[in-house]
């Protein structure tokens, strides 16, 4: 049967079922009715206030029905009344919450609120037994279902007491199982020991009544609770609805305490009673939102289901934290221990146990795509300022070398070679000859030649590459000096205009006849070496960038210089000099640089786009959105704070070299340089001077 | 990605968040044994700092703030509270306790701090309180009816400087902007109006065909575009991404994974992407040059998925 809610004028307190489960009767301060339940609906059958002895006694706090006797209810009323009604005829006593004895139709018990609890035989008119609780009003009693002698009161001041029907002198047990008054108390179906009891204190608990009640099991929920029913035909299943702020009834796992099996959230307002229908499937439920409800258990919410059992995390230094749910492959077993773990069963069943999760912390390799340590230490060793641009690049290369990263090694060398030029500046005649290798890679002079060498790249061959990386790696940076001769060659030079006295060919045959070449292959397969790991992408890229430039446009401005050149032997010396000191490129690559710095910026690489934009500003500020580069400086010093203390020392670098992030640096909260370990916070209005000092109290070896 | 360490924490049931913060070096789990617990992190050792037990259900999420406002945890709960967290000497706790929402609330994600210290927070109410802090009062304001049947996430949009990314505001100040994710399939941008002061819902994007889980906006890298990644219940992950320019949201498929996807996480770097998902497994995803979105590894796997880079 699926759920069905019927809605009255008036809320009831109460509901009860015939002991067939076939009616249901609610009660409240103003109703009194019987519903049949059909099929799909549930009728009204009888509504037993409509009678001409419209008294207090009629509105009801509790009601029961006759376990045995189907025409016999009773109800406790507000004025202190027990009223028991023959469907037929009704008459009357006196109290508050009832029970009807499970076998014997004509015994009732009721408890009051001034503490006592009477056993009422129903074959006469007044209590046949006072039972005398030492504690404050009774809130609930019960019939123990399995030893008809035996009831259960639960009070206002945590206690619990079981009695002996036959000795209404001496509580037989008593333990105080609640911090705060318990509302609710019900008896196990089927284990004959358990019992369970909730209050005000929020928890629903289990108790094992043997010679020394023991709780078993504690559950603890969101608000007070004011009803508990256990689910028939479960062994671990409890039902419970609460008296303040939660209108649902949840049904709980007794093993798994911390979120409901399932939930009926129907009502709209608090739920008074609930009773299950013999059934466990079916539901019935009375609120104060006036209405009786019917839910059908495959339509209750299913609160564990829908629970998130993974988590995740990338940390700045790329360490991944995953937690995630245990899962068991063994079949669920019959018995369960607190301590075993069960795959969730498809079938939202009733075997589930406690449910455990492992929380792994994945650290990354410092080679791997999460890892930010390159990034650290680049930040650290890198050079921005102070030495000429040349010697910046070539410094700036070999840190990016010696942390594998070869594609930042390789803009460093094309940098320089783009804006010093080969030979350009003493640097490079003094001995600082690692990068003046690689232009040739770099520098295209046709878009021919560059596919043909793009080739290279990719069928180079794993062979190629292990010798000549250990031959790339023995020279790293600055000590091949077997390359003066062949510098002159190199075709930068020849794009330059630098050549002196080489004959070359443009066209195909070309590569293959300069000897230099081995070189460029030597550096390519290094280059393919690193590329397989992760990095696959950005080769490629390379690639692309060079074969973006026109062919047209090199060969029109560098062939008239080179046959230019070409023709000077003799006066080399001077020439080469000149030349060294331009610092211009022949052709106009600020576009280009202009362009990768863009690249950089896109693919996550923040640190390579500003550090490049500080050590180049001059030639390139007028081509670049100010607005994009301030972002672009914003988002690395963000990265650095996330990285701490040590790098700091960037962030002045930065600041001098970018005076509106030092403006704005002053000015928003959001660039202000917090020292983490000393919880010192700087306003934002102290100028980078100051700044400076303080990151210097913990970076002492201050890189200015 | 590789060097596995368990991370003994102690927890009775199962963890449903583990968050590090700003620096790397704290780890926040909360449970659902209402619990919320606090590991310093070095290396690969763990050891726990602080147990915090106020909840009174299970704990959903938590979120660390960042440390420009001291060391702040915000939590969120079955039991509908959202409870905010401060680090006083070594010992923490309770700065603050909301209790306005209706049903549990679900994801909590500090705002940048830029716009200072604000909260969000979504509830299975549907509807996203936004919390904000001034000298030690809060005041909030809700979003109701974001999501109709109840809201599972919120992420905040990178405050952008002013001018850089969104070319029609060059006034000043920072447009703060939030994506949720709820049970309608649905995945909303909302953005705040500084003139009436109310939160407007800019964009509703489609294309999940169940409950999103998560969702994620890219950190900035100093661009104009944006991105988003959102997960769902129905096994897909896909990759929002908003050029700046056109104001228009192109939905791309990251990869239909065998189950469902629970959480997506992106580097600080803004342009590698975490995902986990019921099978227990976490992949990280790069965009390509081509702009298709591939594998870097798996943990299942093991090593970096090489078949399936693109070149």
């Amino acid at each position: 049967m699926k759920t069905v809610c019927v809605t009255q004028d008036v809320p009831a307190n109460a509901l009860a079922l015939s002991p067939d489960n076939l009616q249901v009767v609610i009660a409240g301060r103003h109703v009194f009715k019987i519903f049949s339940i059909e099929e799909e609906d549930l009728v009204e059958k009888a509504n037993l206030r409509a009678g001409k002895h419209l008294n207090l006694n009629f509105s009801c706090n509790d009601v029961v029905w006759n376990p045995v006797e189907d025409s016999v209810l009773a109800t406790a009323s507000t004025n202190g009344a027990v009223v028991t009604w023959n469907l037929n005829k009704p008459s009357r006593s006196k109290m508050d919450c009832v029970s009807f004895h499970p076998c014997e139709s004509h015994l009732l018990i009721s408890g009051s609120h001034d503490g006592f609890m009477k056993l009422f035989d129903l074959r006469r008119r007044e209590a046949t037994q006072t039972f005398t609780s030492n504690a404050e009003s009774v809130r609930d009693v019960q019939f123990n279902p399995h030893h008809s002698m035996n009831f259960c009161a639960v009070s206002e001041n945590g206690n619990v007491q079981l009695w002996d029907m036959r000795r209404p002198d001496r509580v037989e047990k008593q333990f105080t199982a609640h911090g705060g008054p318990i509302f609710a108390l019900d008896w196990h179906p089927e284990v004959k020991t358990w019992i369970a009891t909730a209050g005000r204190d929020k928890t629903i608990k289990v108790w094992d009544l043997n010679e020394i009640p023991t709780v078993c099991n504690t559950i603890q929920t969101i608000a007070s609770v004011g009803r508990v029913k256990w689910r028939p035909n479960t062994k671990y299943h409890i039902a419970s609805s609460a008296l303040l702020w939660d209108c649902s009834i949840n049904v709980w796992d007794i093993r798994r305490p911390y979120i409901p099996l399932a939930a009926f959230n129907e009502h709209k307002n608090l739920t008074t009673s609930i009773c299950w229908r013999g059934d466990p499937n079916s539901l019935l439920s009375v609120g104060k939102d006036c209405t009786l409800i019917h839910h059908s258990f495959q339509d209750a919410a299913r609160p564990m289901e829908d629970v998130n059992p993974a988590a995740l995390d990338i940390s700045i230094y790329g360490n991944i934290s995953n937690a995630s749910r245990i899962k068991e492959d063994s079949e669920p077993t019959g018995s369960l221990t607190k301590l075993s773990v069960f795959r969730k069963p498809a079938n939202f069943g009733e075997h589930i146990g406690q449910v455990l999760s492992s929380i792994q912390m994945r650290n990354c390799e410092e080679d791997g795509p999460v890892s930010t340590h390159h990034l650290v230490e680049s930040a650290k060793q890198y050079l921005l300022t102070g030495r000429s641009l040349g010697e910046i690049c070539e410094h700036n290369a070999g840190v990016a070398k010696k942390l594998n990263r070869h594609q930042i090694a390789l803009t460093w060398q094309i940098l320089q070679m783009l804006y010093v030029g080969v030979g350009g500046g003493s640097d490079h005649l003094s001995g600082h000859q690692g990068s003046s290798r690689d232009d040739p890679t770099v520098q295209p002079d046709t878009s021919l030649e560059n596919e043909q060498r793009s080739s290279r790249h990719f069928s180079g061959g794993d062979a190629g590459g292990d010798t000549s990386g250990g031959g790339f790696s023995a020279e790293e940076g600055d000590t091949e000096t077997d390359d003066t001769d062949n510098h002159d060659l190199k075709l930068t030079n020849i794009a330059s205009g630098m050549t002196i006295n080489q004959d070359f060919f443009f066209g195909d045959g070309e590569i293959t006849q300069i000897p230099f070449d081995y070189e460029n292959l030597s550096n390519m397969d290094t280059s393919q070496d690193w590329a397989l790991p992760n990095e696959a992408f950005e080769p490629r890229h390379d690639i692309l960038q060079r074969s973006a430039i026109p062919p047209q446009e090199f060969s029109s401005k560098c062939s008239p210089r080179e046959i230019q050149e070409a023709g000077y032997v003799v006066e080399t010396p001077s020439l080469l000099s000149e030349m060294r000191g331009t610092g211009a490129p022949a052709w106009k690559c600020s576009d280009l640089v202009v362009e990768m710095l863009y690249y950089y910026a896109t693919h996550g690489d923040v640190q390579m786009s500003v550090t490049c934009f500080i050590v180049l500003r001059d030639r390139l500020k007028e081509l670049l959105d100010a607005d994009q580069v301030e972002h672009w400086f914003i988002s690395y010093i963000d990265i650095l704070q996330h990285l701490h203390m040590e790098c700091y020392n960037q962030v002045i670098h930065l600041q001098k070299a970018f005076p509106s992030v030092r403006q704005q640096n002053q000015q928003s909260t959001s660039v202000t340089l917090h020292c983490g370990r000393c919880n010192f916070f700087p306003l934002a209005e102290q100028s980078s001077v100051e700044s400076n000092e303080h990151v210097f109290h913990h970076n002492p070896r201050g890189n200015l | 990605v590789s060097v596995i360490s368990n991370v003994e924490t102690g927890h009775d049931d199962m963890i449903h968040d583990a968050q590090m913060d700003y620096f790397g070096t704290r780890l926040a789990t909360c449970s659902s044994d209402r619990s919320i617990k606090i590991f310093e992190v070095k290396g690969s050792s763990q050891t726990l700092i602080a147990d915090l037990r106020e909840h009174e259900g299970p704990v959903w999420q938590v979120a660390w703030a960042h440390p420009m406002y001291g060391n702040i945890l915000a939590s969120c709960s079955y039991d509908r509270k959202v409870i905010i967290w401060q680090e006083d000497g070594h010992k923490w706790k309770k700065i603050h306790e909301y209790a306005n929402h209706d049903s549990s609330v679900n994801s909590v994600c500090w705002a940048p701090h830029e716009h200072g210290l604000i909260l969000a927070c979504a509830s299975a109410d549907g509807s996203v309180s936004i919390m904000t802090s001034t000298a030690h009062t809060w005041e909030s304001k809700k979003i109701t009816n974001a999501h109709s049947i109840g809201c599972n996430a919120v992420s905040w949009a990178p405050a952008v400087a002013s001018g850089s990314a969104d070319g029609s505001n060059r006034s000043g100040s920072a447009v703060q902007r939030i994506v949720t994710g709820g049970c309608d399939t649905y995945v909303k941008i909302w953005r705040f109006d500084s003139t009436n002061g109310e939160w407007t819902e800019e964009s509703k994007l489609e294309g999940h065909s169940d409950w999103v889980r998560d969702v994620a906006w890219a950190p900035s890298i100093g661009l104009p575009r944006s991105i988003i990644a959102s997960c769902s219940q129905d096994r897909r992950v896909i990759i929002w991404m908003n050029d700046g320019v056109t104001g228009v949201w192109q939905p791309r498929e990251l990869n239909t994974f065998d189950d469902v996807i629970w959480h997506v996480s992106w580097s600080v770097t803004g342009n590698i992407l975490a995902v986990s998902g019921g099978d227990n497994k976490v992949s990280l995803w790069k965009e390509s040059l081509e702009g298709q979105w591939v594998c870097l590894s798996d943990s299942a796997k093991g090593q970096p998925a090489s078949e399936q880079r693109t070149l």
